[in-house]
């Protein structure tokens, strides 16, 4: 793509300004009549972490110590079963039985591999994926494993790309696609980039059924600084990608970009560059609800998420959650989950403005991590 | 591997979880308990460490590398053993510098990628070596110009590429012969020295000089500044810094060469093995923080007269000592000390001291500071 970086900032700038409120405020928490199950990964701020399921009301429905710190989670679409991924560089993934919500399995990285933290399922079931890192070389490759099979690994393909980090189905169930956030990395140096000189991001689409390659698409050259890592899939195969900007803090740069079906470019999300501002160049999480038509993405080092209507591009809103980054629908049209890391998980639908705290103080004690996956 | 705080420091105290949660998980709640910290507050926070801490190590890393500078021209218009020697002293100084500010990595740091270009460090891949060897084997001196180094490879241009050429095996000897390959070496050691006195005089020069200056910036933070729109978040940036020195210590300089256990120790991950600098890199970056701490109207000022909390003031005053002499009391380089069993010990004990420092400061001094940062925020993926 040829977009240069002033047209594809003039795209920023041309936005469409906020007609949501803002909101300000935090309401009284109301009984819950949802029902439902997430999971998410958290500490507990003695330095043990751990995967957890919780119901509508925050209660835990499950809670298994992980090894290390988690990250996010892989749900399986027909069977009561889950898998949680060991956070960058994770050597672990650990099966978990939701309905009796007790570990299963604990699958090692492969020998000179490493989990990336996310994953998902084929649409049958009959596979997962998993974004992974060949240390050697520090190339990317998504991982195949076999679930009837005791979570062999059953072989490999390469990500194009480095350091690949939130993987996706589409909905026509069997196009992945894969945000390759470019950052070289090494397990010896936990958490440094060791090539921001260089980064070369990109999202790349694969035919699940065989790792084949599909499309690729990238952001313009000056701004390959802007890692791209995390994926929301719209209900008609939009793909939102939320950005981490690896160069000067005092840059604007775009953070969010669609990319439509079909497009061939990356298309910068209207933004006013006050909200921009406010993100501090680092999205954290990406989510639609449940019905594929709101985006959601947070910033946790700005402690604010920020939502669109997916159709029109149109923002619909942004709520203050300090240290906020988990996301993830509820099963009604609109309403989303956030969580803190700092304790403490929200109710909160754009159209109606009202952060509600989910009212079980168990979920205020947890120091809750990048993500939050909804189980279906 | 994972450290734990041991019982010899405090406990790290916890304020109660749903305390917390009320105070600032949802920051919007109107119901904060106690007074926030005024701007003003945050603003003489600010310009105690700029002009306290920042500032002076600044404008030291610019002297210490001009000094480099100059030893480097002498020593390759006419290489001798004497000049040789006072070249690898001026390395030194201009290490210990860059040691002593290598936490503030935000503002001036972070433009043209000088963080990374003045010392590319961790480098689990070795991408020094291997880019200095393609380097040293190509001998183009285009390769290695001012201009090459802003646009080209950020390995080879810092004081790691630096060290190798000074104390790598055989480096020495390859330096003080004759030849071809000599000459070349010479010709990239100074462009090497001059690179980081440039950027050294660049960082201090923008901090410094004008009413743009990142000082400036910083002082003028207010809702209309473009880069703080208040004060606090300049503070944020400050406090980032001290944790930088900290973690950097802990999960990195110490936890990597010491591995799990003795048996796993990998001395060759130690920062500066070949100049022997590791331990006294830790050193430096500890003194470092526990100044910014204590410097006059710096951290630790704001604890005990804006946050009243003089307890927590005594605990981390406390522990930033006791990580100091623990540092202190090893007396060997840390590479042999990781795998030493009477050495051993002492390094375990140090880093796990870093990493209870650590966490008083994630844990406590944010708070006290008023801008809690999450782990989230801090440590992202």
């Amino acid at each position: 793509m040829n977009l240069d970086r002033r047209a594809f900032l003039g795209a920023c700038a041309a936005a469409a300004f906020f007609q949501a409120p803002v909101s300000s405020g935090f309401a009284a928490a109301r009984p819950a009549k949802e029902r439902g199950l997430w999971l998410s990964a958290r500490g507990d701020g003695a330095g043990r972490y751990f995967a957890t399921g919780f119901g509508a009301d925050g209660s835990f429905a499950f809670d298994l110590p992980l090894p290390t710190r988690g990250h996010s989670f892989a749900v399986h679409p027909r069977r009561t079963e889950a898998v949680a991924f060991g956070r960058r560089p994770g050597e672990y993934a650990l099966t978990i039985d939701l309905a009796e919500g007790r570990a299963l399995r604990t699958v090692p990285a492969a020998a000179g591999r490493h989990f990336n933290g996310h994953g998902i399922f084929a649409a049958d079931g009959s596979r997962l994926f998993a974004t992974e890192t060949a240390i050697e070389t520090g190339n990317g490759i998504v991982g195949i494993y076999d679930p009837q099979d005791g979570y062999r690994r059953v072989g490999e393909f390469a990500s194009r790309g480095l350091d690949p980090h939130d993987v996706r189905l589409l909905p026509d169930g069997r196009t992945l696609v894969v945000a390759n956030g470019g950052l070289m990395t090494h397990p010896d140096a936990p958490g440094m980039k060791l090539n921001i000189a260089t980064m070369q991001p990109s999202l790349d689409y694969f035919d699940a059924r065989d790792g084949s390659p599909l499309t690729s698409a990238r952001l313009p050259e000056t701004l390959h600084q802007l890692s791209i890592r995390h994926l929301a899939v719209g209900h008609d195969g939009t793909v939102a990608v939320a950005l981490q900007y690896e160069g000067p803090s005092a840059d604007l740069v775009p953070l969010v970009c669609l990319h439509r079906p079909g497009a061939a470019a990356l298309e910068p999300i209207g933004l006013p560059d006050t909200v921009l501002r406010d993100l501090r160049n680092y999205c954290g999480s990406a989510a639609v609800d449940a019905e594929g038509k709101v985006l959601a993405v947070s910033s946790p080092r700005g402690g604010i998420s920020v939502f669109w209507d997916l159709d029109t591009g149109r923002p619909a809103g942004t709520v203050k959650v300090a240290d906020g980054c988990g996301l993830a629908p509820t099963g009604t049209p609109g309403m989303f989950l956030l969580s803190s890391g700092m304790g403490g998980i929200g109710r909160y639908a754009p159209a109606v403005g009202t952060l509600n705290r989910l009212e079980n103080a168990a979920a205020d004690d947890a120091r809750w991590d990048n993500h939050i996956v909804a189980v279906v | 591997m994972k450290v734990r705080p041991q019982s010899h420091l405090p406990p790290i105290g916890r304020l109660r979880p749903r305390l917390i949660a009320l105070l600032v998980v949802f920051l919007t709640v109107a119901a904060v308990a106690q007074a926030a910290p005024a701007p003003d507050d945050y603003r003489r926070l600010n310009d105690a460490l700029v002009t306290g801490h920042v500032l002076p190590r600044q404008g030291a890393l610019a002297e210490a590398t001009a000094g480099l500078d100059e030893a480097a021209a002498a020593f390759c218009s006419a290489p001798s053993q004497a000049q040789f020697e006072r070249l690898r002293g001026s390395f030194g100084a201009a290490s210990d510098a860059w040691q002593a500010v290598q936490h503030v990595r935000f503002g001036p740091a972070e433009l043209f990628m000088r963080s990374v270009r003045f010392a590319f460090w961790p480098d689990p891949r070795n991408t020094v070596g291997r880019q200095l060897s393609g380097l040293l084997a190509a001998r183009d001196p285009e390769a290695v110009t001012q201009e090459a180094f802003t646009r080209g490879s950020v390995a080879v241009q810092g004081l790691p590429a630096l060290e190798r050429l000074l104390y790598g095996e055989g480096a020495a000897e390859a330096l003080l012969s004759d030849g071809e390959d000599a000459k070349f070496r010479c010709v990239l050691v100074t462009a090497i020295a001059r690179n980081l006195a440039t950027i050294a005089a660049d960082l201090h020069r923008e901090w410094t000089e004008g009413s743009n200056s990142f000082a400036a910036t910083i002082a003028q933070a207010g809702p209309d500044a473009d880069r703080y729109r208040a004060p606090e978040e300049a503070t944020l940036d400050l406090f980032k810094s001290l944790y930088t020195a900290v973690e950097l210590v802990a999960d990195h300089k110490l936890a990597r060469p010491l591995g799990g256990s003795m048996e796993s120790a990998r001395p060759g991950l130690a920062e500066a093995s070949r100049s022997g600098r590791s331990l006294e890199n830790i050193r430096i970056n500890l003194e470092a923080a526990e100044a910014a701490y204590l410097t006059e109207g710096g951290f630790g000022t704001f604890v005990r007269e804006v946050a009243g909390d003089a307890e927590l003031d005594a605990l981390l005053t406390r522990a930033f000592a006791q990580t100091r002499r623990t540092a202190e009391s090893i007396e060997a380089p840390l590479e042999t000390a990781v795998s030493d069993p009477a050495l051993r010990p002492t390094v375990e004990q140090l880093a796990a001291e870093a990493a209870a420092l650590k966490a008083l400061l994630v844990q406590r001094l944010n708070v006290a500071l008023g801008i809690p940062v999450g782990f989230n925020a801090l440590d992202g993926d």
